[in-house]
């Protein structure tokens, strides 16, 4: 009798009511919730280096893992400036790419009409940022600047 | 007639296996494959029943090697009839069946003596009763893993200690089943507590072994995978998992986490059952106990799925050696295969084991010339060590090749020698506590370890110039704990727990001494302390050499050993016990008390008391929380670092690589400092790397925690992916 209880008892939390009961009790629940930000192609990332003002492209995924559709607002931001930004609706389980370019406004060397050479300039960086707002969640890349 | 129930037993795995997806059938698929196919075989083997009673051990064992055959026969034969991936589907269950089958008729020209009593058995259900303690540990687990606090998990770990410590006290009044069974709930209890936090799989090596076991199961064959690597080629990680899904329905990740645990409970009850021959009821439950309140018993074991199945074998195999009332055909087969699933299931137990029965041998033989009743060479040991020798040789080297280890080892002797207490400081008695173990030292001085050991290994590593930069200096970190609140007392317990430990040791070692070389005594009692002091030879090379403790971890060796030395530690402590006559009952309850602080200690219910640092099983943060806790999100970022960094460098802390292993088996680099990392790697940071900012790193037998350098890979790493718990830095 007391192995039948057992058995009942296990396979009756495996229904649906069984579950909720489970999860009312905090003995079940489901898979951790997140979302995964990150660039499309990594090994690309500020391998060439730019010569003046550029229009970089920016390439990166959100994959979906919170179990619900969910609505993320995005923002591409060079330094602390807003570039763009804009919004996108994933399905749970589902990813979304989005590719946009951003001006990273690196200093041209300026041109000596005397030597009729153009002046080195120190090499700089700018730091490219894609950040999902309200979820504190970012990745960056560094842009050289030629000098 | 009496053979009819294991055919109905058989008829029902039979029957339950198509709706194996339904938890209930899978509850009662596990309980009869553990049964089930060993009864038979060891009905074929002849075994009597009054031998299975004495060591129910041999059922379950029995079972896991008829298991491990047919899912091995299945992986072998089945590519040959048309089956390509025979460990995918069913074809492993089928076999089982089908081996289980044809015992079963070779067992039916059997005596009557060598069946079970099954009704007798199945009549008392109160047995039960025991295990609503590991449930209620499993509960306060999956509580305090789903955010509900550690409220039950404490009551939890209060009840586990109550039930070993009321065990010991009232085993003279319970039966040998009952008490069999209450050790085995707190023994449960104790591993679940830690082996079910978390989504995921909770350790060091299982990391390994789940992705092992896990690759294995979606390639669906073996044999074609398992050539050169020491994991891959342990039939307890393969074969196995993949059989016991077919069977059962459960997953390799469940089985590792709840099943194997449960294997691995019944280790220390063989102490109890062989304890229970030469000494009363309570010293022989106070033997069980005295495993069972280790930590690198209920902590340890569940994070290593290859030696639970291995301690399994090894102490049926020991069992085989030692039970002399056996006839010697019976008991001759036994040990062939029980050594056979030791070897096939863990390496370095095998490897203990060999050393061990060699060692007693001999023993045998020198004792055998001095004593009456004791031949000088015993067939079953001598078959013991030459199937255990012959097998190794031919599974690890032949068949395998997978004896990387063993010649890591035999190099490193060659190099090191022994390397007597490499870390020994002070006095004779620390050197001998601490002179073996790892140290902690700071986080500069880790960064040279690490410089100095890329020199002279990774001459390819090449550090950015900016790492020297005295900004991006290591700094040392530590993990936030409680206050301590009782300071003296937090003192005396642990100054308790390892005078017990220390204790038990020396009482082993002087009882075995005893047993087996006293004049008088039966046989079992000296044949007992003869394997005990074998074991003993080899654990002092463990403890006092460098060498042999990097190739065979000191505690896993010293548990495996425990199921020998506490029997004779409790044979000791029962004779001088009886010897104190009126001091006698303060003296036995003074002992339940100290394995009482001993369990309290190790388990970390007494820090709930003193103040400190509580381990996994009772907290969500602190240092082993940092170390062990993986997180879904950790993998998912672990499994994006393996598949974007390709063939080039990944670095990780020494527990991220951890979530590394269990995504994709990826081996990393694991000094994550400044001056370390190559200028092109790819880096993978935990939830504890970057959202707490602590790393950890060991070189050798020195360990150190330290910031996560974020300012540097900031400056200089672009941070590629980020899910919340984990990222990747690349440039």
């Amino acid at each position: 009798l007391a192995l039948i209880v057992i058995f009942v008892a296990v396979g009756l939390g495996q229904s649906a009511a069984g579950h909720r009961v489970l999860s009312s009790l905090g003995l079940a629940a489901s898979p951790q919730a997140y979302t995964a930000l990150s660039f499309t192609e990594p090994l690309q990332l500020g391998k060439v280096g730019q010569y003046g003002p550029a229009r970089v492209p920016v390439a990166f995924t959100v994959a979906n893992r919170q179990h619900r559709t969910t609505s993320y607002r995005w923002q591409i931001r060079v330094g602390s400036s807003l570039r763009v930004s804009g919004r996108v609706t994933i399905a749970p389980g589902a990813s979304a790419n989005v590719e946009h370019r951003v001006l990273v406004p690196c200093r041209r060397p300026p041109y000596d009409r005397k030597t009729r050479h153009v002046k080195r300039i120190p090499p700089s960086r700018k730091q490219v940022s894609v950040l999902l707002t309200g979820y504190a969640q970012s990745i960056d890349f560094w842009e050289q600047c030629v000098g | 007639v009496s053979a009819l129930p294991s055919l109905a037993g058989l008829a029902l795995i039979a029957a339950l296996v198509p709706l194996r997806s339904s938890w209930a059938a899978a509850l009662a698929l596990v309980i009869l494959c553990l049964v089930v196919p060993g009864v038979i075989a060891l009905r074929a083997v002849r075994v009597p029943t009054d031998a299975i009673l004495r060591f129910p051990v041999y059922i379950v064992a029995a079972s896991l090697f008829v298991i491990i055959a047919g899912g091995l026969l299945a992986d072998l034969v089945g590519p040959s009839v048309g089956v390509a991936r025979p460990l995918h589907g069913l074809a492993t269950a089928f076999t089982v069946l089908g081996v289980s089958t044809v015992l079963w008729l070779i067992g039916l020209t059997s005596p009557d003596a060598a069946r079970l009593p099954w009704s007798s058995l199945l009549r008392r259900p109160s047995l039960l009763l025991g295990l609503a303690v590991p449930a209620l540990a499993a509960i306060g687990a999956l509580l305090l893993t789903n955010g509900h606090g550690p409220v039950v998990a404490r009551i939890g770990a209060c009840v586990t200690v109550a039930t070993l410590i009321g065990v010991v006290i009232f085993a003279h009044r319970l039966t040998r089943g009952q008490v069999a069974l209450l050790l085995f709930a707190a023994s449960l209890a104790a591993e679940w507590a830690f082996s079910i936090r978390s989504q995921e799989i909770v350790g060091f090596d299982i990391s390994t072994e789940i992705h092992v076991a896990q690759h294995t199961q979606a390639v669906g064959i073996w044999h074609q995978l398992n050539r050169n690597n020491a994991y891959s080629a342990m039939l307890s990680l393969t074969v196995l998992p993949s059989t016991l899904a077919a069977l059962t329905g459960l997953s390799p990740l469940i089985a590792f986490k709840v099943l194997f645990p449960a294997i691995a409970a019944l280790f220390p009850l063989t102490a109890y059952f062989l304890g229970d021959r030469i000494v009363s009821p309570g010293f022989a439950a106070g033997a069980a106990a005295l495993i069972i309140a280790q930590n690198y018993f209920f902590q340890l074991m569940p994070q290593l799925a290859r030696q639970e199945i291995g301690l399994l074998f090894f102490a049926a195999l020991l069992v085989a050696m030692l039970d002399v009332r056996l006839r010697r055909g019976p008991r001759l087969v036994l040990i062939v295969i029980f050594a056979a699933g030791l070897i096939v299931s863990h390496y370095s137990s095998a490897y203990l084991a060999i050393a061990a029965v060699v060692i007693a041998v001999v023993l045998h033989a020198v004792v055998g010339r001095f004593r009456d009743g004791l031949a000088v060479i015993s067939l079953p040991w001598a078959t013991a060590a030459v199937v255990l020798i012959g097998g190794a040789a031919l599974w690890y080297g032949a068949l395998t090749h997978s004896a990387s280890n063993l010649s890591s080892f035999a190099s490193s002797l060659n190099k090191s020698g022994l390397d007597l207490l490499p870390a020994r400081n002070g006095n004779i008695v620390n050197s001998y506590l601490n002179g073996n173990l790892v140290q902690g030292v700071s986080a500069t001085t880790f960064e040279q370890l690490a410089v100095e050991d890329y020199r002279s290994r990774s001459a390819y590593i090449q550090p950015l110039p900016q790492a020297g930069e005295p900004q991006y200096a290591v700094r040392d970190a530590s993990v936030p704990t409680p206050a301590t609140r009782l300071a003296p007392l937090g003192l005396l317990i642990k100054i308790v727990a390892t005078a017990v430990d220390e204790l038990m040791l020396v009482a082993g070692v002087i009882g075995a001494v005893i047993l087996g070389v006293r004049r008088r005594g039966d046989l079992r009692a000296r044949m007992i302390g003869l394997l005990s002091f074998a074991t003993v030879a080899v654990l002092g090379v463990i403890r006092f050499s460098g060498t042999a403790a990097a190739a065979y971890n000191q505690q896993r060796a010293l548990l495996q050993s425990l199921i020998l030395l506490t029997v004779t530690a409790a044979w000791l402590a029962e004779a001088a016990v009886w010897r104190l006559k009126r001091a006698q009952l303060p003296v036995e309850l003074g002992l339940v008390a100290a394995l009482g602080v001993l369990f309290a200690y190790q388990s970390g219910l007494s820090a709930l008391v003193v103040g400190g640092g509580t381990s996994l099983n009772l907290s969500q943060s602190g240092e082993d929380f940092e170390r062990q806790y993986t997180t879904p999100a950790e993998l998912a970022g672990a499994t994006w670092a393996t598949d974007a960094s390709g063939r080039q460098l990944l670095y990780a802390d020494r527990y991220g690589q951890l979530r590394l292993f269990a995504s994709s088996g990826r081996l990393a680099l694991t000094d994550v400092t400044p001056e370390t990392i190559d200028r092109y790697a790819w880096i993978y940071g935990t939830r504890t790397n970057v959202v707490l900012g602590r790393t950890r790193g060991e070189i050798g037998n020195d360990s150190s925690l330290y910031a996560w350098p974020n300012r540097f890979l900031n400056d200089y790493f672009n941070v590629v992916y980020s899910n919340g718990d984990s990222k990747v830095y690349h440039r």
